[in-house]
């Protein structure tokens, strides 16, 4: 409003004086705690390796690891034996004199420090079985048992064991640049995982006898070297996942003859494995685009259930450029394959389980899969791997290279809830997604689980939504798939919970209290927030697929990622990544008042006083008008009751000299008070409902609270009577307190006013 | 890795090895006190999953799905409820109806409601959900009283908390 700002230069005058008197007395200094402040206290200083772009530097290495393995599977004693020839390229400026393993399975020794990691909860009740597992059982006799460790040359090489690492102590450093060739040979007891869990393992299934096994950590694993940590080898306590080097692996796995097998990489000898109808079946399903053919059906697996062979197969796999390796195997597996088309790119969706998951796996499993590969590959790049697979253990959700375990099983007539439904549908494309989030945008999860698990959450809640959109069937009752996390609102309870047990995002998975909300859903939601609300859909797919790209099968901090979505979008983020990262503050922003007001030639109460109490006289002043708020004795609401100016002969007068039309002025004038009782800076988004029936949607820029951060006022003129200001109106900031969003106060039936309400009825 | 809802073996187990993520375990109870009507409004939400489990203790087949027996979980949960969310004043115990009862994705929603003869200075809550079940348990409760808002965090060490409840003056 032009005219308005110069009338308002009257009264300009009047507040210099006396906020200049206000101020006499000397106040106490401070630092800059401006939440716009930029980052650089906390983040770690761009360097040759990762650059202040966010992007990989001019000397940005790292190491190679290159696998050979013969692995065997003893079924009937659940025993696992391998010999391994590693392959170490050492890309580092540094020479190296020795190399550290990791020997994950090593939590599961009898005497792993891990088991006391917790303290304990003692329970007043107690379940029988559970009575047993705690005072009677045997603890498990896991973990690895290293048989040797030799050079190329067969020579004996030292090592040393801490936990679960493992040091190789090299006879002659390896130069930047060398490559050095070592072999290791172990065997370990394979775990139950359905009964003392485990990311790995075995269930039983006890009607058979069967075992079907889902194998991962099972080799001795080099540890990443890089300019971060040097080498990371943060013990393995459980909660913090992995952080593994790129590399090629060839690997061939020994398994009873009548088994079907899934693992990272390419099948190499199909034909030798599997027999003339399955092979047939597997290579006509390389051409099977719309649907998924299925290589072992759920009667022929049934068949094989009692047949026990005691021959052996050998399947060998092939997997370039992969960070791990993770295998599948049992008897009791159905199969089925569908090709899907990205880029140029043709990649196998891959489904397997036993009978036990079925209706549910043969309808939704490939499909899921499908979807992923679609979506994901739509938001960072096209998936580069020759195929994913979703395996279905029990209880089970964990990642590996183009292989994953996921739950979700009927009960034993094969009925399933929803819930069931979804939770499948919802763990595979997690699962499936984790191939981009870690496994090849490969973050270092042992330290940052957000980085996968959050990026990975979040692009879930878009492939979930997306899934529901083309599989509306799927979702009947629903008007959109029903995504657990993702959605502003869903977060709220766990941002308002009580603070002595929230951390940071950026916190060491070991050390939060609750790790799902805390690394999966709130940096899913801050990221959906930060693409809906902060930078608009445009801008953020542009950055958020430049950071994929950027990263694609390279290792990347949290500033890679957060320096990286502002240099691609020129949008200034410290004060989100602050806020939402580095800090457990809340959005809380409401409307505190709303004053209608108008001008006066006639001083109220309030101006009078202040100007006596200054001793100035009125008539010495130049001339100005002043300000009558809604609460000041004055206040007359007829006053203005057919236009703005009836309340100053000054102010008519003023405008008539100035040639501007009177009839250009708006009727009303409101100052809306915002508060900001929460620590969160976001930008404010309102509502202003007026009463021609007529709505107005403002967004404010988060800097508004730049130079106050509790409270901001806002100016509002209209021709239009104001009735009523919404905050959020469509939920989208994860506001925990809604109390405070609406002018005149709304109270919204509470979900019991409407339960109430409906069973009354 | 996701969060695993189907928990079936962590009951009270005194070492967890390699705990693959399983779920958080809380339950959420809003309680807000109507001046007007001098009553308690008790909405609860705890996960289907994990009441289910528990129900199963007395019901082995029972299933929590919206197509399911309403007569006896309706009974069960009032049953439940009546054991694990226990309000005294003055030492003495309240006693809620439970009202019913809605299925919102993995959550199931129960409300009860508590009418008061006079109202209390305070009340005392123990709220002892699901801590037989899960060591690592935690119950939050938001205590809603003339548009004032507290929230608490109770768990197996602290399951109590005393409600001040705030009088128009």
């Amino acid at each position: 409003m032009k005219n308005l700002g110069r009338l308002s230069n009257l009264t300009l005058f009047f507040i210099i004086i006396s906020s200049v008197l206000l101020n006499a007395q000397i106040q106490q200094g401070h630092t800059n705690g401006n939440k716009f402040k930029q980052l650089y206290d906390q983040f770690a200083d761009p360097n040759k390796y990762h650059n202040a772009s966010g992007a990989p530097g001019v000397e940005y290495f790292q190491q190679k690891v290159d696998y050979v393995m013969d692995i065997e599977l003893d079924d009937a004693e659940s025993k696992l034996y391998g010999e391994e020839t590693i392959t170490y390229t050492n890309n580092s400026p540094d020479a190296l004199t020795y190399l550290w393993l990791q020997l994950d399975q090593n939590i599961r020794k009898k005497d792993a420090p891990a088991l006391e990691k917790n303290g304990a909860a003692n329970s007043a009740t107690l379940r029988p079985s559970s009575f047993v597992s705690n005072y009677v059982n045997e603890p498990f006799d896991g973990g690895f048992n290293i048989d040797w460790i030799k050079d190329a040359n067969g020579s004996a090489l030292s090592y040393k064991i801490n936990q679960t690492m493992m040091r190789v102590d090299l006879p002659k450093a390896i130069e930047p640049g060398g490559t050095y060739v070592f072999k290791i040979k172990w065997w370990y007891n394979i775990n139950d995982h359905v009964n003392g869990r485990g990311r790995s393992g075995y269930e039983l299934f006890e009607e058979d006898g069967n075992k079907a096994y889902v194998i991962a950590q099972f080799f001795p694993r080099l540890c990443v070297y890089n300019d971060v940590e040097g080498w990371q080898n943060y013990q393995f306590w459980g909660n913090g996942e992995f952080a593994l080097e790129f590399g090629d692996y060839q690997v061939n796995i020994t398994v009873p003859s009548d088994h079907i097998m899934e693992a990272t990489g390419s099948l190499q000898n199909p034909k030798e494995v599997l027999t003339k109808e399955e092979y047939k079946r597997f290579t006509d399903s390389e051409k099977s685009y719309d649907k998924p053919l299925i290589i072992v059906t759920e009667g022929e697996a049934r068949a094989k259930e009692s047949s026990f062979s005691k021959k052996k197969s050998t399947w060998k796999y092939y997997a370039k450029n992969v960070r791990d390796f993770g295998f599948a195997t049992s008897r009791k597996f159905i199969w089925e394959r569908q090709a899907v088309q990205l880029g140029t790119q043709k990649v196998m969706a891959v489904s397997l389980y036993p009978k036990e998951g079925n209706p549910l796996w043969e309808e939704y499993s490939t499909k899921a899969v499908v979807q992923t590969l679609e979506t994901y590959s739509k938001f960072t790049f096209d998936y580069p791997y020759p195929k994913a697979v979703s395996v279905h253990a029990k209880n089970q959700g964990m990642e590996y290279p183009m292989i994953c375990w996921n739950y979700g099983r009927p009960d034993k007539e094969g009925n399933y809830s929803d819930r069931t439904k979804f939770g499948m549908i919802s763990v595979i494309i997690h699962e499936v997604g984790h191939n981009f989030f870690p496994m090849i945008v490969n973050s270092d999860e042992r330290q940052w689980g957000w980085m996968d698990e959050g990026l990975d959450t979040f692009v879930q809640y878009l492939t979930e939504q997306e899934f529901g959109e083309k599989y509306p069937d799927a979702i009947p009752g629903f008007d959109k798939y029903p995504s657990r996390r993702g959605a502003p609102q869903n977060i709220v309870p766990y941002m308002a919970g009580d603070q002595d047990f929230i951390s940071p995002i950026m916190s060491n998975p070991e050390n939060v209290y609750q790790l799902g909300p805390n690394a999966y859903a709130k940096p899913a939601t801050a990221l959906n927030i930060l693409r809906e609300t902060v930078m608009g859909r445009e801008a953020f797919d542009h950055a958020f697929k430049t950071y994929a790209q950027r990263w694609m099968f390279k290792h990347p901090t949290p500033e890679d990622f957060f320096r990286t979505m502002e240099d691609a979008s020129a949008i200034d983020l410290d004060w989100f990544w602050r806020g939402w990262f580095y800090t457990t503050d809340v959005v809380d922003i409401g409307v505190k008042r709303v004053k209608k007001y108008y001008y006066s030639d006639t001083p109220d109460k309030n101006a009078k006083e202040r100007l006596e109490a200054y001793n100035y006289n009125l008539k010495d002043l130049p001339e100005m008008v002043f300000k009558i708020d809604e609460d000041s004795e004055s206040f007359d609401p007829n006053a203005i009751a057919n236009n703005s100016l009836e309340g100053s002969e000054i102010l008519k007068r003023h405008l008539e000299e100035e040639g501007i039309d009177t009839a250009t002025i708006p009727k009303y004038f409101y100052e809306v008070e915002f508060e900001k009782p929460g620590g969160l800076v976001m930008p404010l988004i309102v509502e202003y409902a007026y009463a021609d029936g007529t709505n107005e949607r403002v967004t404010y820029p988060v800097q508004l609270w730049r130079k106050n951060d509790t409270s901001v006022k806002k100016i509002i003129t209209s021709d239009k009577e104001l009735i009523g200001v919404t905050v959020d109106p469509d939920q989208e900031t994860a506001d925990v307190n809604s109390d405070n969003n609406s002018w005149p106060k709304k109270e919204a039936p509470s979900d019991f006013d409407k339960f109430k309400e409906k069973i009354k009825g | 890795m996701q969060i695993i809802f189907f928990v079936s073996m962590l009951f009270n187990a005194m070492t967890v090895v390699d705990p693959p993520e399983h779920k958080f375990y809380v339950s959420t109870t809003e309680i807000e006190f109507k001046s007007d009507s001098k009553t308690l409004q008790i909405t609860s939400q705890l996960f289907i999953d994990d009441i289910e489990l528990l129900l199963r203790n007395e019901f082995e087949d029972i299933r929590l799905a919206p197509d399911s027996n309403t007569e006896l979980i309706d009974s069960l949960l009032s049953q439940y409820f009546r054991k694990t969310l226990q309000f005294y004043a003055h030492g003495e115990p309240l006693v809620f109806s439970f009202l019913g009862k809605e299925y919102k994705n993995d959550i199931v929603q129960s409300y009860l409601e508590l009418k008061l003869d006079k109202i209390p200075d305070q009340i005392e809550l123990r709220n002892t959900l699901l801590l037989s079940l899960f060591q690592e348990q935690q119950n939050i409760v938001h205590f809603k009283t003339q548009n004032k808002r507290k929230s608490f965090l109770l768990h197996k060490k602290k399951p109590s908390v005393l409600l001040v409840v705030a009088h128009e003056n």
